[in-house]
């Protein structure tokens, strides 16, 4: 009945994966994303919405920097990088000039409604009579009076006033970047910006990949054909360039896995069936793993691809511990089915350890952990269910191993390990209780900085930083979120805000600097009657100057004609793509972000907004650093759960409380590992305990197995044991294979997880096929088969 | 933008009002530097009068203004007009710039005004021709005694379409100067020096006695230009 089960879902589950990858292919969409390795959440879903917006949005910008001695050429480079990006679909560029025509169109038409301060004192304090005086003397200026808009749409000078003062403010008046002196104070250079805005985000990673590729190209073309150097910086690098390095892992490991597991089973079986077997169960199980990660989370992290890769040495252990036990098999009728039901009690076991082991990474708040977990616990399953199901079809053709290098190489190793087992228990016990006692009175070196987890080009980290020295750049990852029920409560916060802040207000970016509230513009308008009335300001400046009412007549009519229209930011962001997503609406709430200007008073900023209710203070490395410290703690808490569950299904199972000792074996490797780890200063990451729990799952799947044959009665048992440690030894191998080949990641948390599981279950497996070992005399006495 | 540029405008023209006496439009003669330096002046201290007509497009009157001026390489540059209102502009230094009206009220320039790249102000009238050989190109016309300076860097190009620059070297006890400035906005600034005169003292003492000399009624903007701190105790 079970088997037939067993048949059923495994049917129905080839069925899908195959109608998947046939008919829903377009749906396989792989994530780069580096906000995995980002712990902290925010417990509310408006908020935790908002945000993700704006780190969308951000991810989907970069910038561009050309810097050169000769102002010429500098500007030449930008034209042609303009240019060329534009020939790029998808991408559009963003140049200050762009940002203040952009602006000025946005905003010349609410000309009415903007006043500064300064404007808005004036109108307060001064006569009609004083302020025509003072837009004549303005006019008269040298080197003044000077409109962004026709003399007649803004006769007295004030929306210009406005304009360029708010430009410079906000940064876009592309004054740090053409005006020489500023940029060639120090080091005698010219440098210009682009910024560009990634509209259509490349979906696949070969997109993301050409795009990149796309950029490169123009900018070496660029740096050989004018005297400049090119420069960028975005998330879009980083994410591009982890991927590419992820991509690298995952070739090496899927094929030094594929090709180790291939040798293997050629060399051992010399048949085609066991070898066909054992790449089918690979094959379903990674492809039943890509599928249930598309259904429940919509695409794959190229993390998981990568620690998926490895899944690849532990599916294939199925495969080899059912030939194993078939060639075991005493053929006789009345062995076969208790024969057949200590295999699948076996194999039950087996799994379950190691999806215990698998599925305890599910327990962590990384979205990249639990992704990992829920991709190797299907794969696991689904490849074990593979083995169960084509097993009995493959096995009916008779195996035959080639067992003399293996026992060979087992003789060696037990001569070595297993010859005075105490003695191995004695030393693998002392080692245990040294590196316990290093690992408590030794400063372990910890990291918990998400920055340090992934591989980064020093080429990209050095441009990153070039970058920030010439642009105005806010500090990453943290912002002020003011949130509100309305855009006006947004407003009301944020001038609180800015009032708190006094002069480091300047410091802080917000919708403040680009768009006054709706109130404001109100009594703005209302302020500037003064101005445009009948015998206002306006008509008194043109009697100065000698000229009749008719002169005033069209703006004051404009004016007129003005009433009642405002913009808010949304509207305002729609005509300007330029803008960052600083304006989210959810649900009816509103929520605003405030972004921190590099080397800014943070200490200050943030004892000001958090006196301020609706206002938060968000820094979100320090969030995801403070996380992963805590997911570094309660992960070891959780490894002490584990071995509590496993001790009682140990018991449970054997109904021996010494069997509990078992578990000495992994917790002893794993303490070395960390040790040893500790020792080489290798930062030890919350990556490495997770890695302890595979520690755990995979060195319990070799002990079960090994005890299970060495307790095995019966004529044949000698032979079973030496099946079994040859078993034990392929299965090592595999893992070890894919697990080593992690280890030699150039990205810090693979190479965590890969180091921790190379070095553990080396252990784990000295300690299985030694420990286990029944002492030579006896073996000798056993008759053979 | 383009307002920033054009405020430099006042300091580019007196540094360029005191040119020397040579020919200037053979660039093929000698080097740039060489030749702008010859248009520099020989004095670090000099005054004179203006006269100012501006035409902006949409205002169909021109704006005519006249005035005098006072310049020091140690103190600073006196902007000051009498038509058709009092005000006097002083750029102390790279930092300070003031507009000061005939009530004697001082108050910081800002806005437009502000932009008045005061950084190069300095740089501008002690004489600094490398600075003009790079951001200008010098057209020769046909008149000997005429230059039409374009500049080159994107910067200026925003601001600035061309300066034109006449020389009046028929009486050498009178020079006059003529400068139309041509902006992007199709604004045009002409501008006329006359009755220059040339104080040959050394050091910011004298320059600073001299600036009191020429405005002794208004000796207050001297001291403000000797030392911008003096505001605050105003």
């Amino acid at each position: 009945m079970l088997t037939l089960i067993a048949r059923v879902i495994f049917s129905f589950a080839v069925l899908c994966v195959l109608l998947f990858f046939t008919l829903g292919s377009q749906y396989l969409r792989v994530e780069t994303s580096l906000n995995e390795l980002n712990p902290s959440k925010i417990p509310d879903q408006n908020l935790q919405l908002a945000t993700d917006k704006l780190t969308q949005d951000i991810s989907h910008r970069f910038i561009m920097v050309v810097k050169g001695q000769q102002e010429e050429e500098v500007l030449s480079a930008v034209e042609q990088l303009q240019t060329q990006f534009g020939a790029i679909s998808g991408i559009k560029t963003l140049s200050s000039n762009t940002m203040q025509s952009e602006y000025l169109n946005a905003l010349s038409r609410f000309k009415f409604n903007l006043l500064n301060e300064s404007q808005q004192r004036a109108l307060g304090e001064s006569s009609i009579d004083e302020l025509a005086d003072a837009a004549k003397r303005e006019l008269y200026l040298l080197g003044s009076g000077v409109r962004v808009i026709p003399f007649e749409q803004d006769p007295l000078g004030w929306f210009s006033d406005y304009l360029i003062a708010k430009q410079s403010e906000i940064g876009i008046s592309g004054e740090a970047s053409d005006e020489p002196d500023s940029t060639q104070s120090n080091s005698g250079f010219y440098v210009e910006t682009l910024a560009v805005l990634i509209s259509q985000y490349p979906a696949s990673m070969t997109a993301q990949q050409d795009l990149y590729q796309a950029i490169k190209d123009i900018e070496s073309s660029l740096s050989e054909r004018y005297q400049v150097e090119i420069m960028r910086s975005g998330m879009f690098f980083f994410a591009v360039d982890s991927a590419e390095s992820a991509k690298g892992d995952i070739q090496r490991i899927a094929i030094g896995s594929v090709a180790g597991v291939l040798l293997l089973m050629v060399l051992v079986f010399r048949s085609l069936l066991p070898l066909t077997l054992a790449l089918l169960s690979i094959v379903i199980g990674v492809s039943f793993a890509i599928l249930v990660s598309t259904l429940v989370f919509g695409s794959i992290h190229v993390l998981t691809i990568v620690f998926g890769a490895s899944l690849i040495g532990i599916v294939v252990d199925y495969s080899i511990h059912y030939f194993y036990h078939f060639l075991a098999e005493n053929k006789t009728p009345e062995h076969h089915k208790a024969h057949t039901k200590k295999l699948m009690r076996a194999m039950l076991l087996s799994v379950i350890t190691s999806l215990v082991g698998y599925a305890a990474l599910g327990l962590s708040d990384l979205g990249i952990l639990q992704k990992v977990a829920l991709f190797s616990c299907s794969g696991l399953i689904m490849a074990w269910l593979g083995v169960i199901v084509l097993g009995p079809i493959v096995t009916r053709r008779p195996i035959v191993a080639r067992q003399t290098f293996l026992v060979a190489c087992i003789k060696a190793f037990q001569s070595v390990f297993a010859r005075y087992p105490k003695v191995l228990m004695g030393i693998g016990l002392t080692l245990g209780c040294a590196g316990g006692l290093f690992l408590y009175v030794s400063k372990v070196n910890v990291n918990d900085d998400p920055r340090l987890f992934f591989h980064v080009s020093p080429s990209l980290l050095a441009q990153e930083q070039a970058v920030a020295s010439l642009t105005q750049v806010y500090e990453p990852g943290r912002y002020i979120v003011v949130r509100g029920n309305s855009g006006e409560q947004v407003y009301a916060t944020l001038e609180t805000l800015y009032t708190e802040l006094g002069a480091n207000s300047e410091q802080v970016s917000s919708v403040l600097d680009w768009l006054p509230s709706r109130t404001t513009q109100e009594q703005n308008y209302a302020l500037q009657q003064k101005l445009y009335m009948d015998g206002g300001v306006v008509d008194t400046f043109f009697e100065h100057l000698g000229l009749g009412d008719s002169q005033s007549s069209p703006i004051k009519k404009a004016y007129g004609d003005a009433s009642g229209r405002y913009v808010d930011y949304p509207a305002l962001a729609k005509q300007l793509p330029s803008l960052p997503v600083l304006w989210i609406e959810q649900n009816d709430e509103v929520f605003s972000f405030v972004l921190i200007k590099k080397n800014s008073a943070l200490s200050k900023i943030e004892t000001v907004s958090e006196g301020i209710s609706n206002a938060q203070y968000v820094n979100t490395l320090g969030a995801a650093t403070e996380a992963l410290k805590t997911k570094r703690v309660i992960g070891v808490e959780l490894l002490f759960v584990a071995y509590g569950l496993i001790a009682v299904m140990l018991v449970l199972y054997y109904r021996q409380l010494s069997t509990v000792f078992l578990l000495l074996i992994p917790s002893t490797a794993s303490i070395i590992t960390v040790s040893v780890l500790a020792a080489i200063n290798q930062p030890i990451t919350v990556f490495h305990i997770m890695a302890l729990f595979l520690v755990l799952g995979l060195g319990m799947d070799y002990i079960i197995f090994a005890k299970e044959m060495r307790d095995g009665q019966g004529p044949d048992s000698k032979g079973r044991q030496q099946i079994t440690e040859q078993a034990i030894l392929l299965s090592a191998l595999t893992s070890l294979l894919s697990f080593g080949l992690l280890a030699f990641s150039d990205m810090p948390i693979v190479q965590a997880f890969g180091s921790t599981i190379l070095i553990g279950n080396s252990i784990n497996f000295i300690a299985a096929i030694s420990l286990f070992a029944k002492p030579q005399r006896l073996l000798e006495k056993m008759p053979n088969e | 933008m383009r307002s920033k540029l054009l405020s430099l405008l006042p300091s580019l023209l007196v540094s360029l009002l005191f040119f020397a006496q040579g020919t200037i439009a053979q660039e093929n003669t000698g080097s740039k530097e060489a030749l702008l330096s010859n248009m520099f002046p020989t004095s670090c201290s000099f005054s004179g009068q203006f006269s100012q007509q501006k035409n902006i497009e949409g205002l169909p009157v021109p704006l005519i203004s006249n005035g005098d001026f006072f310049f020091s390489c140690d103190l600073g540059l006196i902007w000051s007009t009498d038509t058709p209102f009092i005000e006097a502009i002083l750029y102390a230094n790279a930092a300070n710039s003031y507009r000061i009206n005939d009530k004697g009220d001082v108050t910081p320039l800002t806005g437009i005004a502000r932009y008045s790249m005061s950084k190069i102000v300095m740089k501008l009238l002690n004489g600094d021709t490398q600075y003009f050989a790079e951001e200008f190109s010098i057209v020769p016309s046909n008149n000997a005694d005429e230059i039409k300076l374009q500049p080159k860097g994107s910067y200026m190009k925003k601001g600035i379409e061309h300066i034109l620059l006449t020389v009046d070297k028929r009486d050498e006890q009178n020079k006059s100067i003529d400068f139309i400035i041509l902006d992007t906005t199709g604004q045009t600034t002409q501008v006329a020096i006359n009755g220059i005169v040339e104080h040959d003292i050394e050091g910011r003492r004298a320059s600073f006695e001299q600036c009191e000399e020429h405005y002794p009624d208004t000796t207050f903007w001297c001291k403000i230009l000797r030392s911008p701190s003096y505001l605050e105790r105003y």
